[in-house]
Formats: structure tokens, C-alpha cells, sequence
């Protein structure tokens, strides 16, 4: 039965995981931003920055799929 | 061509000796987009590391809050509700975590690539304003016009940064670099290149010999 308890639940919910898509489409973005200007700018690290923002993105992903399925759990 | 010992290199030391935390770097090893064959990059300038390390401990002051927090909900906020699950805490802690370090690379990133460089046909302005918007500007060394620096604020004069404006002739006015490090001695080195612009054999960019 669905009570106001339970929607109210189901909201906060999806409130959670769409800050969670927010967080990967920011890394993602992020990430070719920092890839863009390092290929516009070589400098010495601009190589390393770009891996780093992409090592973030991924790490990014892996944890709001991990978190994503512990929200989604019941209680 | 430039040589190596570009006086330059002699005038204005590094701040840091570590590589990735230099905010000027003198002929540095630099290729960028629409660069020209005898374009040679003379000066990189970032903000001042003081600028960079002021964000760092604002991310920490936020992680610290973000740990307060989340034991006062830890404890039912006071009580004053009942028990929250540890799911939720726990949820709470690793996002804490995850915020921290994902603000510490963006505030290093934007640092880094919010740059300045003065070539010896130009000068590159690179604003990266934020994930979404990131700006290029730049002006002949021809066409500027005055180069002038202010120092303001008790921060500015306690660690020599200041604001650079380039004044350039036609319809775009001027830029302005902000909390540059040493920014009397930039000034100079940038209009020597404007001076070697506008007579190319007057100026030498070998360093000067010391006269008795």
C-alpha cells in the first residue's frame, strides 16, 4: 500500500540520485574541459591532468553506482 | 631567437620549487593552439600559490563542517529526532569524501590552467571561469599601449602580488591579470617585449654584462 510515508521515502530518493547524475555529468564534463585545454595548452603535466581527471570521472562513476544501490535498498 | 639565458630568467625567480606549483615560468617548454612557427612562448604567469592555497583550506574548512555535520546527525541532530539509520551516515560520510577531493582537483585544475602567457608576438590570456566557461583573449605585443600594475590590499603587499592591466589600442581596451605574483618585474619583462616588438634591434635578449 502506498502511504505518504513511502512517497515521501521515494523522494528523497530520487532527490539522491539525481544529485548523484549531477555529480557524474560534472566529473564527466570536467574531465573533457581538462582535456580540451590540454590539447590546446602542452605544457608538462597537462598529459597527467588530463589522466587525473579522467582516473576522477571514472572513480566518479563507480561510486555514485555504488551509492545509487545502496539508496535504492530498503530500509 | 631567444637564447636560454633570456635575462629574464635571471630577474625573476621561481616561486616554488616544485614544478607543478610554479606560477611564473620562464621559457618554458609550452606549445599551444594556433601558435606560430617562430612563435617562442617567453613567460608563463599563474596566480599567485597564496591564491591557490587560500581555496585548499577553504575546501578543508568545508569537509571539517561536512564531518560536523554528519555526527550531529549521527546523533539524531541533538535528539531531537530518532536514530538515523548508519546507511544514511555512512552514505553521507563517503559523499563527504568524495566532494572533498573532487573540490581539491577542481580548485588545483582551475588554478593551473587559468594562465598567461607572453610570447614574443603576443599576449595569451586564459580564463577558466568554471566547468562550463572558459575564455581566451589576447593582444598583439604591437598594439599595447601601457602596462601598468596595482597592489591592492594588505594580502597584496604582504606577498608582492598584484593586478596587471594592459592597456592595447583599438576597439577591446584592456585586460586585466589579477594576484600575479611579483608583478612589478612581469611588468618590466613585458614591456621589454613590447619594446623588442617595436624596434627589433635596439633590444638585446642576451643578459646585460655588468658594467665597473
Amino acid at each position: 500500500m502506498i502511504t505518504t510515508v513511502t512517497l515521501t521515502a521515494w523522494f528523497y530518493r530520487a532527490l539522491v540520485l539525481l544529485f548523484l547524475a549531477l555529480y557524474v555529468f560534472f566529473a564527466g564534463y570536467l574531465y573533457f574541459r581538462v582535456k580540451t585545454l590540454a590539447r590546446s595548452v602542452k605544457t608538462d603535466h597537462s598529459g597527467m591532468l588530463s589522466s587525473f581527471a579522467f582516473l576522477h570521472f571514472l572513480v566518479v562513476v563507480g561510486l555514485s553506482v555504488f551509492l545509487g544501490f545502496l539508496v535504492l535498498l530498503p530500509f | 631567437m631567444l637564447s636560454k639565458d633570456f635575462s629574464a630568467r635571471k630577474t625573476i625567480k621561481h616561486l616554488s620549487k616544485s614544478d607543478m606549483f610554479r606560477s611564473i615560468i620562464v621559457l618554458p617548454h609550452v606549445r599551444f593552439q594556433n601558435q606560430e612557427r617562430k612563435e617562442k612562448v617567453v613567460l608563463i604567469i599563474r596566480r599567485h600559490p597564496v591564491m591557490l592555497f587560500f581555496k585548499l583550506f577553504l575546501n578543508l574548512v568545508y569537509f571539517i563542517l561536512g564531518f560536523v555535520l554528519i555526527f550531529w546527525a549521527a546523533s539524531g541532530f541533538g535528539a531531537m529526532i530518532g536514530e538515523v539509520p548508519h546507511r544514511i551516515i555512512f552514505i553521507l560520510t563517503i559523499l563527504n569524501i568524495a566532494f572533498f577531493v573532487t573540490s581539491l582537483f577542481y580548485s588545483f585544475v582551475t588554478w593551473y590552467f587559468n594562465l598567461v602567457m607572453a610570447t614574443t608576438e603576443r599576449i595569451v590570456d586564459i580564463d577558466f571561469l568554471s566547468v562550463l566557461e572558459v575564455k581566451w583573449s589576447e593582444a598583439r605585443l604591437s598594439k599595447i599601449e601601457d602596462v601598468s600594475v596595482t597592489s591592492p590590499g594588505f594580502l597584496a603587499a604582504l606577498f608582492n602580488m598584484g593586478n596587471l592591466e594592459i592597456q592595447t589600442a583599438g576597439t577591446r581596451g584592456e585586460f586585466e591579470i589579477k594576484h600575479i605574483p611579483k608583478p612589478l618585474r612581469v611588468q618590466d619583462v613585458i614591456m621589454d617585449l613590447v619594446t623588442a616588438v617595436r624596434q627589433p634591434t635596439s633590444v638585446s635578449t642576451k643578459p646585460k654584462r655588468k658594467t665597473k
